[in-house]
């Protein structure tokens, strides 16, 4: 149609100037990042003795040479079960918001720039979904299918889909009536083109800081559900597991759930530091494109 | 000829199928010389919440149910600390010649707390109730042994028994549901109700009870043994978690807590500790594990070798219990009156292990079910760990407590955790467990030697014999490696050190229904 509507957005013409500095913070965060990251990807090549291992004489030792952190209740090495364990705690924690984004994202756009019936069935099954007692729907899970890597990961990623709808539906929303939407629009695109060349790019950035914080979250629920023992099965370590198996030692060796949960603290801490300034840079409400 | 008898002469009897389920334990013995004070309250830290105590309805009660039943309920006989068969409900008993009928004297004047009479009709009841295949209760299976109960008089019971019991006062020890005796009246007054408003002729009542949080029980007013009623008041509360009940101990919110050997740090904080006291009992039977021996790879006898020879238990202990657990290497253990020279325990090996999973040739591969709790992973670990080191490779299958009883019995398993748990005679659990054909051999393994020993202790009397005969087949169990044992049945209570007169903890139930406080 070419009915212009150019009399809706009048705030969109005084973009805010932002400052472009970052901070110390947000780079500490990356660092951290990059460290993490580093670590849980070289691994292999890094020389650790072997998660599993167990010297059973040898429970709970104290910080040596030998063991930089300590063996664990089972007199496994606890750096090394910390390195290993970050490997299946960024997995899932990457890997579900991944999910989450591609689905949540892609009917978000879809409906906020279709609207009508589809629109009303895809918020109406988000709002099912978001109803449904996420605990209840991992338990079902993991007792049906039983207890690996690829379910866990599905789960988190089907739990998330409703966020990223939201964020991606309320993002289109408003960008479906500006300007150089409505120009292409004019000018005959395709709704293919519409949706790929002119919202998506827009709608990526915002959707890009909510996946860090989706991160942050993930990595923090895998470790609810592997403290419950609903994670990764035995002998694997992910840094919720390791809190729960420190649990039973707490009095005697705190450490042993101490530092999974620093780490852990660390890591959801530098997502969100990261996340959040990515989505005040990106924030559309701001009208800074 | 009719013979009294208090032996613990071994005996044939019914069939058992445990898992963790079926108690025994033996009330109140009091020291007379000790002088004990009446009066007074305790409250009991609980490892689960209780579920009821209608039979029909609760089919076993666990070792929680068992304390409370303890209390609330009387046997017909006990085992006092010697575990010698004392009287309780019954005066006497005495059996005809082949050990197959048994009868019991009752004890005149007894009554239910709701003034029913207790009498041979009321002992009669009980057993005609769980045994109505109407009824359908999950406690049937455990006197299939015994075809009927006859009331000739007021104060007579006879039990007729399918096998030749030697044993059988010894049997009805424990206050399980088969062997309280609870008010008929009651259960046809009460119907649904019942099971949370029982009625025995114990030494003490319910007061009151809310689900997960406590029950209180008083002092009966009636009881007919009076001098072992120390306590005004007992209160019984779950505490699931381990930390927090040996919290509340130490608090000295709560006087006495259950407690098991994983909990070794706490056991052994308290065995410092002047204020508090250890209570310990190393039962018969054993921890276990139960190989599928008609799946791959348990199909290969070198293989279930290789992974027995593979355990080191001592270590293991360490790993879990702080060394606490004790090794197991037959399926008797230290409280039982079967004692072996030989047992026929495969030595702890590794090369051997290796050379055996060489010989077979194949990967070995396999799934090893567990428990869904920071225990069973644990141990899990620790097997899987043993396993790795002679080249095999196992999967932990974390399942729900309550699904691995029907799995194991449909067999859908390969390598199964189990227990045989402290019976006064092995033969109900060793003839369920090992003879062909039965529900819970769960190696599905068939031997004709085998078999012919089982039998055959079952039915002889002389116990030199028996432990001949049980240790032949633990010899031959061992040798095979259809089952293997990892520790034997070890029970633990912790108290105030105040709290005096707690019998030994037959079958893991602590009964607290005849102790004081000094």
């Amino acid at each position: 149609m070419a009915t212009l509507e150019l009399g809706i957005d009048q705030d969109v013409a005084s973009p805010a100037r932002r400052t472009r500095r970052l901070g110390l913070l947000f780079w500490l965060a990356i660092g951290w990042m990059i460290f993490v990251f580093a670590l849980a990807a070289f691994a292999d090549l890094l020389p650790l003795p072997s998660p599993f291992d167990m010297d059973m004489l040898e429970r709970r030792a104290p910080m040596s040479a030998a063991h930089w952190l300590g063996t664990d209740g089972l007199g496994r090495d606890v750096l090394s079960r910390l390195i290993h364990g970050a490997r299946i705690s960024l997995i899932v924690g990457l890997c579900a918001p991944v999910i989450g984004l591609t689905i949540g994202g892609a009917l978000g756009i879809l409906a906020g720039y279709f609207r009508g019936r589809f629109e009303t069935l895809v918020v109406g099954s988000m709002d099912t979904l978001l109803a449904f007692p996420p605990l209840i729907l991992a338990l079902a899970v993991t007792a049906y299918l039983g207890q690996s890597l690829v379910n866990l990961t599905a789960i988190l990623g089907v739990l998330g889909i409703p966020a990223f709808m939201r964020v991606a539906r309320a993002t289109t929303l408003t960008l479906a009536r500006r300007e150089f939407v409505i120009a292409a629009q004019a000018l005959g695109a395709s709704h293919m083109r519409i949706l790929l060349r002119e919202l998506l790019p827009n709608v990526f950035l915002p959707l890009f800081a909510f996946f860090l914080l989706g991160v942050a979250v993930t990595i923090v629920v895998e470790g609810a559900l592997s403290f419950l023992g609903l994670g990764v099965p035995p002998p694997i370590s992910s840094w919720g597991i390791m809190i729960g198996e420190g649990r039973e030692s707490l009095e005697i060796a705190p450490r042993l759930a101490f530092i999974p949960a620093a780490t852990m603290f660390l890591t959801v801490l530098s997502f969100n530091l990261v996340g959040d300034t990515l989505r005040a840079l990106t924030d559309p409400r701001q009208g800074a494109l | 000829m009719k013979a009294a008898i208090r032996s613990r002469a071994p005996a044939p009897f019914f069939n058992v199928a445990l898992f963790g389920l079926a108690l025994i334990a033996s009330p109140l013995i009091a020291d007379p010389a000790s002088a004990q004070k009446k009066g007074g309250s305790i409250t009991m830290g609980l490892e689960l919440d209780i579920p009821g105590f209608d039979p029909l309805k609760v089919g076993v009660f666990d070792t929680a149910a068992g304390t409370a039943a303890a209390a609330i309920f009387d046997t017909l006989t006990f085992l006092d600390d010697k575990g010698v068969t004392q009287p309780k409900l019954a005066l006497s008993w005495s059996s005809s010649e082949d050990f197959k009928n048994w009868t019991f004297k009752l004890r005149p004047g007894v009554k239910f707390h709701d003034g029913t009479p207790f009498n041979a009709e009321a002992v009669k009841a009980n057993f005609d109730r769980q045994k109505d295949p109407a009824n359908k209760c999950r406690c049937a299976f455990y006197i299939a042994g015994i075809t009927g109960v006859q009331a000739p008089d007021e104060l007579t019971v006879v039990y007729n028994l399918k096998d030749p019991s030697v044993n059988f006062p010894a049997l009805v020890t424990i206050p399980s549901s088969n062997w309280v005796m609870q008010s008929p009246t009651a259960w046809k007054a009460k119907g649904d109700e019942y099971s949370r408003n029982p009625v025995g002729t114990g030494p003490y009542i319910i007061k009151s009870w809310a689900a997960g949080d406590r029950m209180v029980l008083e002092r009966n007013p009636d009881y007919w043994n009076k001098e072992r009623q120390y306590l005004d008041r007992i209160v019984l509360k779950p505490l699931p978690d381990a930390q927090s009940r040996f919290a509340s101990l130490q608090s000295g919110e709560a006087d006495i807590i259950w407690d098991d050997e994983y909990d070794a740090d706490n056991i052994q904080k308290a065995e410092k500790d002047p204020k508090l006291k250890v209570h310990t009992y190393v039962g018969s039977g054993a921890q276990v594990y139960a190989f599928n021996t008609k799946v791959a790879p348990f199909d290969d006898v070198r293989v279930r070798q290789a992974l027995v020879m593979a355990l080191d238990r001592k270590k293991m202990s360490q790993a879990i219990t702080n060394g606490l657990a004790r090794p197991a290497s037959n399926p008797f253990g230290d409280g039982s009156w079967v004692k072996c020279k030989d047992d026929g325990a495969l030595p702890f090996d590794v090369e051997k292990a290796k050379a055996l999973i060489k010989d077979y040739g194949k990967p070995v591969e396999f799934k090893t079910i567990v428990t869904a709790t920071p225990r069973g992973r644990t141990v899990g670990q620790v097997l899987q760990q043993f396993w790795k080191q002679v080249g095999a490779n196992m999967e932990i299958e974390q399942v729900d407590q309550a699904t691995i009883v029907p799995r194991a019995f449909m067999r859908q398993f390969q390598l199964t955790p189990w227990r045989i748990v402290d019976l006064a005679d092995p033969d109900a659990q060793m003839y369920a467990n090992f003879r062909t054909g039965s529900p819970v051999a769960l190696a599905n393994y068939s031997n004709p030697d085998l078999d012919a020993l089982l039998e055959r202790a079952r039915v002889t009397a002389d116990p030199a014999k028996r432990t001949e005969d049980y240790c032949a087949v633990s010899r031959l169990v061992n040798k095979e490696a259809i089952w293997f044992w990892t520790f034997q049945n070890t029970y633990y209570a912790l108290s105030s050190a105040k709290l005096k007169g707690l019998p030994k903890m037959y079958s893991g139930v602590i009964d607290v229904s005849g102790v004081w406080l000094e």
